[in-house]
């Protein structure tokens, strides 16, 4: 509209000659844009008016339910002394015209009751909820540098994000791991700081470091075998050790669903670059591997992790639930993610690859400088969906018994007090869900246009 | 050792600490780590619950504190393991627990083929069918057609499968993994009868909006004997779990409760004597201290008080003693002599 | 104990051999002399179904093969032949061995195949040419001239490196099967398959195929798989529609119903899928109780026990012997009996009831419907070969679908009406509980399948746009410009394009709608992870067996799905030419 009044008074100026006649006011303004958008032929009106209807009765009850007639504040209504699902009770007149207690509207009590558990499960039996607050905060503290390049401060929060694994594990579980894993993941910090800090001193010594760190990382670990690392470990007890049995809620959810996300791309772009080898033995291994994994449902996977896996073992050695449903986790996302790397590779022209090997590089080399920058940037679309394909298949572990946080939702609604919260339950469940999957496909369309640097014919 | 690095390893690697356990010797691994490891199922109301504050309660947790009391002197020293139907005996297989007590029925099949040892009961049950009274039904008999909603993974489902064939009836089954889901299925009316071991049946009713309009039939199908299993072959381990279930029985018998198990440390009562340790060694016998079944009592109560505690009248689950009373009161609770 | 079916992997690895070696001629490739080929060929295949038929007897059957070999006089000549139950050993060392034997014949083709590469380079995917560096003046590593230490020797890195692998995977491999192995004995766990053939005890009711408590494993997997079908069939169906229509209305024009699909698709699939199961189901099961039942027309009834309709008999019902009447009256019982009487009105209208229960949808007589089928099938294949050639040659279009559609659904209803067959309706109606009679399809299916398409549709949907949008839109103004109306030229125009770039997602949607419906247990439905990956698993104790054939069932179907969408997707490629 503005347009159109300025490119008149500009007319007028100019030249002084004959006004254009203002568009038909069947073509502008509120009426033009209903004529375009929503009636514009025969069909597209019967269209309008059936998705009109859709809404007439899809979202008056459901704003009704949600904010209108819902509780939202946890007090004992009823004062039987207890809050629970009757605190939600209102007079309504059911089919007979005849006053009776029901609930009309979602009782969000239910939620703000359970909302520790929800979040954290039983964490707050052994440790305090201060921890698993402080490891949520640093989530997103050592998230942000990775996903935005302008966030102030930018390198010493990389380098925060590197060191936080360590004090979210410090933090959640509360001890800390054997005395050689804390050496080697000290080590990788250390070789990680030149690439971070480009004018840092000693950036000469540290690099040659960061160079045979690799070989020092395997022997350090190659060592841990003949030591027994009882209790050594450079974090002494200062906080109470919480047992994984006890982590439930978003807090589980989200310890799958990083260390999914986490390990499944190294490991994927491993089995990528295995797929596409010239050794055909190194090749059928990962297609096998990758094809199984393809091939099977995640909850047989996770069947096999909690039945299967046992067996799998010297007799007397067992472990943690949470790690064998990890495991599988991992490898069932990395297949995917395999898959997706692969995609990538095969886009990189042929040229990229001889042109790095005419340059004399080794082919680590030449893969990580030259082929996987190319190749990943092409599919990050394809790994943020499978990372939130990933996030969203961690609900299956309540398959196997762990809590997270809908089997959290699932068990509070065993409670007698608040039997019937089905819906809100769900819907709560959902709306996490739902925030976080949207949130990361919103960030994976930003990131493809941020990183289409003009190749766009 | 070995074991303790491969742990170490796989457990380090993920930063999650991993449990060893189950060598031959359950006793001395348990005494070891100081904690044992004790696999309830993930939720029945007054067997294994958690409460508002993530504590677990119940019958089926009396067992597991009990024998945390004999063997480590606490009874708060047990990892519960939440396990579903399905995966429990892996569980135990495995070493992942040290004793399963999860309303898991003793049979044949499960004592034998699974290669497991039950080492008692600690409640007599049945199963039973629960219908709404609205519709009109007073016996299983009438159930022909019906739609019953049942767990997965039990022995429900194949007594269910004899009783209707056994009846020429005809029913549709749904099958679902947890009881609370069971219970939603009925009360939404997605099935007309709920079954499952009666004692649970009359816990559920109690957690309906209006118990009253519901009604269990009658009829009881099957033998229940609910009890604690541990692994085939370890007999020393075998007879710990047995006879601390066994002294909470006897403390019942002789009338030994929490509350009064000091003074009757000096009863003249010689089986009172040998069960508290004032008289004999039984405690050595089993591996543990002399006090052990003092601990029981103490820490966690007779059979009587642990059944009023979590499942009797005077709780939401409203059971009565039944069959789970003791044999000199017309039950078939019946522990041997302890001598 | 030979058996027809123990011949089936050696003729396959024949026509195996036999097909490569066309394949091979046909390239133009140098063939191995006949000689090679026989004594290759011939190895492979002998020692391929060797290997496979140790393996079955020895580790599956307990056996130690007396005749490993088959002689060749028994080939073709077993005479006893007959559909034996799946439970009869014989049977079921047939059918592992030809499960079996096949990869082990494959495997041996695989190493002849790979043997004359080597000398003949015929080219594969086992072997791929090393990079000709020549072309940048660099002499590369190992061909020629190359003089360094053996360390840098790209050959002896690239051969120590996959000696390195298959040695750790085959030593982790070890550990596993033998800590299995022990672990199975030391606890007492029962092993091997015979477990398929113990009585299941357990009913399998509210899918397509009930399975009593008295019938075996066996018999409950084959529901539970028959189940997972049908879900996984008829969610592709509904998905794909559905898909494609969203995906459709995402593009429209129309401001509101974009923002709406739109809508339906970022929620849809931003929610995990096992929560939209639940969901699905926690809203059928309000549908009111079998005795308030939705109605519609009184002949089908909605309720939250399930969707009913009534039941189409084609042909009449069985005659019975008076043999099969008496032994069908004593399996049935005295009380079952009565009611039966009672129902039938009288003793001698029992005959007629009997054959009633036992009526197939397709009686005596169905076979003219079969029969007119496959003519109409026939009929409409030469019509459309000759109306394709028509409009090739004068440019005249022929009502194409109308005729097909026509003669396919009229021509067999003609047939039927000149037979004289029974068509018969059975209604269903409301007796005790539930109903009775008719066809149902329980609430739990409809939840789940609802759920998966509906949540696959969100995917399809955006597969959908994505693939119209891969379309120019100059195809567009292209067809408009022949004057093609708007679906004709999405029909004929932009869709076949379109599919190029749908089919291959398309297929992973597919495999994973297939996937999902293993979150069947959640509602109770009982397909394949129900039965034998769940209560047979539980009731046996034997987890290992149960776990892999589950996953052996998924990697199937995952297989076969691929396939036929690959081959598909080669189709449809063909036609851009």
């Amino acid at each position: 509209m503005s347009d159109v009044t300025a490119n008149q008074s500009n007319l007028r100026v100019l030249g002084g000659g004959i006004a254009p006649r203002p568009a038909p006011a069947t073509t502008v303004g509120v009426v033009g844009w209903l004529r375009e958008n929503l009636f514009s032929s025969l069909l597209n009106t019967i269209l309008t008016i059936l998705s009109l209807i859709l809404l007439y009765f899809t979202v008056p009850p459901i704003i009704e339910w949600a904010f209108l007639d819902a509780f939202w504040t946890s007090f004992d209504y009823d004062g039987n002394g207890e809050i629970g699902r009757n605190d939600c009770r209102v007079e309504v007149l059911d089919a007979d015209g005849k006053a009776i207690n029901a609930v009309r509207g979602a009782c969000w009590m239910f939620v703000a009751e359970r909302w520790e558990q929800l979040l954290f499960g039983d964490f707050f039996k052994d440790g305090s909820l201060l921890r698993p607050t402080l490891a949520f905060i640093g989530l997103f503290i050592a998230v942000a540098p990775m996903l935005f390049d302008q966030v102030p401060g930018r390198n010493v929060l990389l380098l925060f994000a590197v060191v936080y694994p360590l004090l979210a594990i410090w933090l959640l579980s509360g001890t800390g791991i054997g005395i050689y894993y804390e050496l080697v993941y000290l080590g990788l910090i250390v070789s990680i700081l030149p690439f971070l800090f480009p004018h840092m001193p000693m950036r000469e010594p540290l690099t040659k470091f960061a160079r045979i760190y690799p070989l020092l990382a395997v022997v350090l670990i190659a060592a841990s075998f003949f030591v027994s690392a009882d209790g050594l470990t450079l974090v002494p007890g200062i906080l109470t050790s919480v047992d994984t049995h006890l982590w439930g809620g978003l807090l589980l959810t989200m310890v799958i669903g990083v260390v999914g996300i986490v390990l499944s791309l190294p490991i994927g772009v491993v089995l990528a670059l295995g797929r596409r080898s010239h050794m055909p033995a190194v090749k059928l291994l990962c297609v096998i591997f990758i094809e199984f994994i393809r091939g099977v449902p995640l909850i047989t996977l996770l069947f096999m992790a909690s039945n299967m896996l046992p067996l799998f073992f010297p007799e007397g050695y067992d472990f943690d639930k949470l790690v064998r449903a990890l495991i599988v986790v991992v490898m069932f996302s990395a297949a995917y993610m395999a898959e997706v790397i692969r995609g990538g590779l095969q886009a990189i022209p042929k040229g990229q690859y001889e042109a790095a090997d005419a340059l004399g590089l080794s082919y680590w080399k030449s893969m990580y400088l030259i082929i996987l920058p190319q190749a990943l940037k092409i599919v990050i679309p394809g790994i943020v969906n499978s990372f939130i394909g990933l996030f969203k298949d961690t609900t299956l572990v309540l398959i196997i018994g762990l809590f997270d946080i809908l089997n959290t939702a699932k068990l509070a609604l065993t409670d007698a007090k608040w039997i019937g919260s089905v819906k809100e339950a769900y819907a709560f469940v959902a709306l996490v869900y739902f925030i976080f999957c949207f949130a990361m496909s919103r960030y994976s369309i930003w990131l493809e246009g941020k990183l289409e640097t003009g190749h766009k014919r | 050792m070995k074991i303790k690095l491969a742990s170490l390893v796989l457990g380090a690697v993920v930063g999650v600490s991993a449990a060893t356990a189950a060598s031959a010797a359950t006793l001395d691994d348990v005494k070891a780590r100081g904690e044992l490891l004790c696999g309830v199922s993930t939720g029945v109301a007054g067997f294994a619950a958690k409460d508002d504050s993530g504590n677990w309660g119940g019958v089926d947790v009396d067992v597991c504190k009990a024998v945390a009391a004999a063997v480590l002197g606490d009874a708060g020293k047990v990892k519960y393991v939440p396990t579903t139907s399905k995966e429990r005996f892996t569980a135990l297989q495995s070493g992942e627990v040290d004793l399963l007590s999860r309303v898991t029925t003793w049979t044949f099949s499960r004592d034998v083929k699974l290669g497991f040892e039950f080492t008692g009961v600690n409640y007599y049950d049945g199963q039973g069918f629960m219908v709404k009274k609205s519709l009109g039904v007073t016996s299983a008999l009438q159930l022909d057609g019906a739609t019953v909603c049942v767990q997965t993974g039990t022995t429900t489902e194949l007594n269910l499968a004899d009783y209707f064939r056994t009846n020429n009836m005809t029913y549709k089954a749904v099958n679902v993994e947890t009881a609370d889901e069971s219970v939603e299925n009925y009360v939404n009316n997605a099935c007309d009868v709920y079954t499952t071991d009666s004692s649970a049946l009359a816990a559920q009713r109690s957690g309906l909006a209006d118990p009253s309009a519901h009604l269990v039939l009658p009829e009881i199908i099957s033998k229940e004997p609910l009890g604690p299993l541990v692994r085939h072959g370890d007999n020393q381990w075998g007879d710990v779990v047995r006879w601390s279930l066994n002294a909470m029985v006897i403390a019942e018998e002789k009338g030994v409760t929490m509350a009064n198990v000091d003074e009757m440390k000096g009863s003249n009562d010689p089986e009172i004597k040998r069960l508290l340790g004032s008289d004999g060694d039984m405690g050595a016998q089993l591996g543990l201290s002399a006090d052990w079944a003092y601990q029981i009592v103490k820490q966690v109560g007779n059979y009587g008080e642990s059944f009023e505690a979590h499942i009797g009248v005077n709780t939401p689950i409203g059971l009565d003693r039944g069959l789970n009373q003791l044999w000199t009161k017309g039950g078939i609770l019946y522990a041997p002599p302890m001598r | 104990m030979t058996h027809f079916a123990d011949y089936i992997p050696y003729v396959a690895c024949l026509l195996a051999i036999v097909t490569f070696n066309n394949r091979a001629q046909q390239a133009g490739n140098p063939l191995p002399s006949s000689l090679t080929f026989a004594i290759s060929g011939g190895a492979a295949f002998l020692i391929g179904a060797w290997i496979g038929n140790w393996i079955i007897y020895w580790y599956f059957l307990g056996i130690q093969p007396a005749n490993i070999l088959p002689h060749p006089d028994t080939v073709f000549s077993t005479p006893d032949w007959k559909w034996v139950p799946i439970c009869d050993p014989v049977r079921v060392s047939s059918l592992a061995k030809t499960l079996l034997v096949t990869p082990g014949c494959l495997l041996g083709i695989a190493c002849a195949m790979f043997a004359w590469n080597r000398q003949y380079g015929l080219e594969n995917r086992f072997i791929r040419p090393p990079p000709d560096y020549s072309k940048f003046g660099v002499v590369a590593a190992g061909h020629g001239g190359f003089e360094g230490s053996l360390i840098n020797n790209p050959k002896v890195r690239s051969v120590v490196t996959q000696i390195v692998v298959i040695g750790s995977v085959a030593l982790l491999f070890y550990f596993i099967v033998a800590n299995t192995a022990h672990n199975l004995d030391r606890l007492g766990i029962a092993s091997g398959f015979k477990f398929l053939c113990d009585p299941a005890r357990y009913d399998v009711t509210g899918g397509f195929m009930p399975v009593s408590s008295t019938e075996t494993h066996w018999a409950a997997f084959t529901a539970g798989l028959l189940n997972t079908f049908v879900v996984a069939v008829f969610g592709c169906i509904a998905a794909t529609i559905l898909g494609v229509i969203i995906g459709v209305l995402r593009l429209s024009n129309n401001w509101i119903v974009s923002k709406l699909a739109a809508v339906y698709v970022e929620t849809l699939r931003n929610i995990p899928v096992l929560l939209q199961i639940l969901f699905w189901y926690g809203i059928f099961i309000l549908l009111p109780a079998p005795r308030q039942s939705l109605k519609i027309f009184d002949t089908f009834y909605l309720n939250n026990r399930g969707f009913l309709g009534p039941k189409l008999f084609v042909g009449d019902a069985p005659v019975l012997s008076a043999e099969q009447q008496a032994t069908m009256i004593s399996e049935m019982g005295d009380v079952k009996y009565q009611r039966l009487v009672e129902e039938a009105g009288g003793e001698e209208n029992v005959a007629a009831a009997l054959a009633e229960s036992v009526r197939p949808v397709f009686g005596d007589g169905s076979s003219v419907l079969f029969i007119s089928l496959i003519v109409a099938f026939f009929a409409v294949w030469f019509y459309r070969r000759w109306a394709r050639k028509r409009q090739e040659a004068t440019g005249q279009q022929s009502p194409v679908f109308l005729v097909s559609a026509g003669t396919i659904i009229l021509f067999p209803i003609l047939c039927l009406l000149i037979a004289g067959t029974t068509l018969e309706l059975q209604h269903t109606e409301l007796k005790g509980f539930n109903f009775v009679g008719g066809t149902s399809i329980s609430v739990s299916f409809v939840a789940l399948w609802f759920a998966l398409s509906v949540y696959t549709a969100a995917f399809i949907a955006e597969i959908v746009r994505a693939g119209i949008l891969a379309v120019p839109y100059g195809q567009t103004e292209a067809s408009y410009a022949l004057g093609l109306r708007p679906g004709q030229a999405m029909r004929l125009n932009i869709l076949p394009q379109a599919l190029r770039v749908i089919v291959p997602p398309l297929t992973s949607q597919y495999l994973n709608l297939t996937k999902n419906s293993s979150l069947a247990q959640v509602v109770g439905f009982l397909e394949i992870v129900g039965t034998i990956g769940g209560i047979t698993l539980n009731q046996t104790g034997q987890a290992v067996e149960c776990i892999v054939i589950t996953m052996a069932v998924y990697l199937i179907i995952s297989l076969v799905i691929s396939v036929f969408m690959n081959w598909y997707n080669k189709r449809i490629a063909l036609v851009e030419r």
